[in-house]
């Protein structure tokens, strides 16, 4: 391995940008799993409505040749599986954690039961042309920042919006007041007659909607196809990432962008055959879940998060 | 009224009428998917059917599959008795067959007595020491144990795979193979010319071991009381957080020898796919099992069933295996769903209870 590689500008532009890029599915599907926890909702079944999600986003994209009605779709997906893990924990109280696992058997198998029935067994795998960067006028032309920020895709700059827009939901407005509070104590919440019931619903709406999205990322920006092992734990990473991310909009930002920037380096690491095997390198970005874990358990989590609310 | 004669709470007969109503339910939807997608839901069900309990090979099957999700699953229950949820079970099966492995390659030719209960432990050693690792960060660090035990799988399943496909790789093999292991270290087949190996009977001797475990011992009631409540556990001497550590040894270890007993009695090398998701299935067969061992056996014969079935109905239908994964889940997804409804009867049954007392 030619270690001169990793003082060349383009080496850091390229891994940079890639950061960016593997970092955008996580801290979208972790910012709508902020909205959930702060309610009081934990759900692990990000990991399958992503899959199934981003399955669904392909086979639309793929069958109507419209590449937006997939992500459409996908969002859709994600909200309405979200809307059966909220009927599910909410309405019947069952155990959020098993729920949640329940919820990803369901995705993966339906996702792969169905890929198999629609697509048939072929030689050739189906694809789409996937969404292609868009350079921003101006802001990409300036050296390294250029590319490493402003030449992606749209859901890039989706997650950069969403991001700030999730801070003033929850800092700023009358329903991230209300969503804390049934977080936090739920009692005192519809004491004060907030629905704690309505309030949560509709965070695992929008946990769901935007899991939806970050699914649809790995099927029409990332491969441009459908495949069982496109999510590989992502999603488990993404509800890492919320603990690592102080339930934070922008600590999960930054949070994401570091996971991005680990597993950008470990792939680059693969390709430009590094002495250490490629297994140990695969492990990297669980290994530094794990680690991310412990260094996030300063911050106190919501005091209801997991605890299904029943009025007394 | 006399308070000398308190009715002993005994579960109501609703609660063992859900699992067959969950059962039911997910069955008629999958038959829906089934239809939806094409297939005659009858027809597929025949299929599943015959290719579980169709012939003696299919009926060996069944055990064969029974047998690591049995043993996963009884380890589990201790795990879920302390409120701790772990989803390691499938890296420890994996890390299982590992150190079954290790020792079955390395330690030259042993006789039969040495081999297998040697395999075994390096098995449970290293399942527990897995296991154990989330325990204690959890209880030391507060990481939740979910997200540790589920990275913990991939951790070990890309070792694992490093083996295979590096030192331990068989020269010989075009596939990522490890030689196979010396033949002392074989489980002995029960019934010639199918799989079924005597570690079906290994994970029977659990099942009774774990009824006594935890309806005889002290150990079985001290991780009941700190599952149930922490604060009384505390109280009453009961360091809960040295439950659940033990809890995750006992799951992890129960995990590393399915994954030994996996590797002497079916594959005998060590192989990249040790395991088609038996860990995660053994969590739905525990949650299913409810705590109670005998259950649990019958949980994971069912699940052996759904799996071997769904390769019936891939094999003579074509029908995509994974229905046998979303037939598992919609089980879990309505006897989840169905809780509240039994709370609601067991509710009605106490107060019908002790209004009969006051009469």
């Amino acid at each position: 391995m030619d270690w001169s590689t990793f003082l060349t500008p383009v080496f850091w532009t390229q891994l940079l940008a890639s950061a960016v890029s593997l970092a955008t599915p996580l801290i979208l599907a972790a910012l709508g799993e902020v909205f959930a926890e702060r309610s009081g909702i934990i759900n692990l079944g990000i990991e399958g409505m992503m899959l199934f999600s981003g399955f669904m986003a392909f086979t639309v994209a793929y069958q109507s040749g419209n590449i937006w009605t997939g992500v459409l779709l996908a969002v859709l997906t994600g909200a309405l599986m979200s809307l059966l893990f909220a009927f599910m924990t909410i309405t019947l109280r069952s155990n959020q954690t098993v729920t949640g696992l329940s919820l990803n058997f369901l995705g993966q198998g339906l996702a792969m039961y169905l890929y198999r029935t629609i697509f048939k067994i072929t030689t050739e795998t189906p694809r789409i042309s996937p969404f292609q960067n868009i350079a921003i006028p101006v802001l990409s032309d300036i050296p390294i920042l250029g590319d490493v920020l402003f030449n992606h895709s749209i859901f890039t700059y989706l997650m950069f919006i969403l991001v700030p827009v999730g801070l003033i939901i929850i800092y700023r407005t009358r329903f991230g007041l209300r969503l804390n509070a049934v977080g936090e104590s739920p009692q005192t919440a519809d004491t004060l007659g907030v629905s704690v019931a309505r309030i949560r619903y509709g965070c695992m709406i929008i946990g769901g909607a935007l899991a939806g999205l970050a699914g649809a990322f790995f099927s029409l920006v990332e491969l441009g196809a459908y495949s069982d092992s496109m999510v590989n734990g992502r999603g488990f990473i993404a509800s890492a990432l919320v603990i690592f991310g102080r339930w934070d909009p922008l600590w999960t930002l930054g949070g994401g962008l570091l996971f991005g920037g680990i597993d950008a380096l470990q792939n680059r690491l693969q390709v430009l055959g590094s002495p250490i095997p490629s297994n140990f390198l695969q492990m990297t970005p669980y290994v530094v879940t794990i680690l991310a874990l412990l260094i996030g358990r300063r911050r106190k989590a919501p005091a209801a998060m997991g605890i299904p609310y029943v009025r007394k | 009224m006399s308070h000398e004669k308190k009715p002993i709470l005994r579960a109501p007969r609703a609660s063992s009428a859900m699992l067959p109503l969950a059962i039911l339910l997910a069955l008629v939807c999958g038959a829906l998917l089934l239809a939806l997608s094409g297939y005659s839901p009858i027809e597929a069900y025949a299929a599943l059917l015959r290719g579980s309990f169709g012939n003696l090979n299919a009926i060996a099957e069944v055990l064969v599959k029974t047998t690591p999700l049995l043993l996963a699953a009884l380890g589990l229950t201790i795990s879920n008795r302390a409120q701790v949820i772990s989803i390691g079970a499938e890296g420890q099966i994996y890390l299982g067959a590992m150190g079954a492995a290790a020792v079955a390659l390395f330690m030259g030719a042993l006789s039969a007595y040495i081999a297998i209960p040697l395999c075994m432990v390096a098995g449970i050693l290293i399942g527990a020491l897995w296991g154990g690792i989330a325990g204690w960060l959890k209880v030391r660090m507060n990481a939740n144990e979910v997200i540790v035990t589920l990275m913990m799988n991939y951790i070990a399943i890309e070792l694992v795979r490093y083996l295979v496909n590096g030192p331990w790789r068989d020269p010989n093999s075009v596939e990522p193979y490890s030689a196979l292991i010396t033949d002392g270290a074989y489980l002995p087949t029960l019934i010639p010319r199918t799989r079924l190996h005597v570690g079906i009977l290994i994970a029977l001797a659990m099942v009774a071991v774990f009824w006594w475990v935890l309806r005889r011992t002290t150990l079985g009631y001290q991780l009941t009381v700190c599952g149930a409540n922490p604060d009384a556990a505390e109280a009453n001497g009961i360091n809960s957080r040295r439950m659940i550590v033990i809890s995750m040894l006992i799951s992890g270890g129960m995990a590393g020898l399915a994954g030994a007993v996996e590797l002497m009695g079916v594959h005998h090398r060590l192989i990249e796919e040790v395991s088609p998701e038996y860990g995660f299935t053994a969590i739905i067969i525990a949650v299913l099992g409810r705590g109670k061992p005998v259950r649990v056996l019958f949980a994971a014969l069912f699940f052996a069933v759904l799996t071997t079935g769904a390769d019936g109905m891939r094999l003579t239908m074509g029908i995509p295996a994974s229905i046998g994964s979303i037939l598992q889940a919609l089980v879990l997804l309505f006897a989840l769903g169905s809780e509240i409804f039994e709370q609601r009867l067991l509710t009605k049954e106490q107060i019908r209870l002790s209004a009969a007392q006051q009469r």
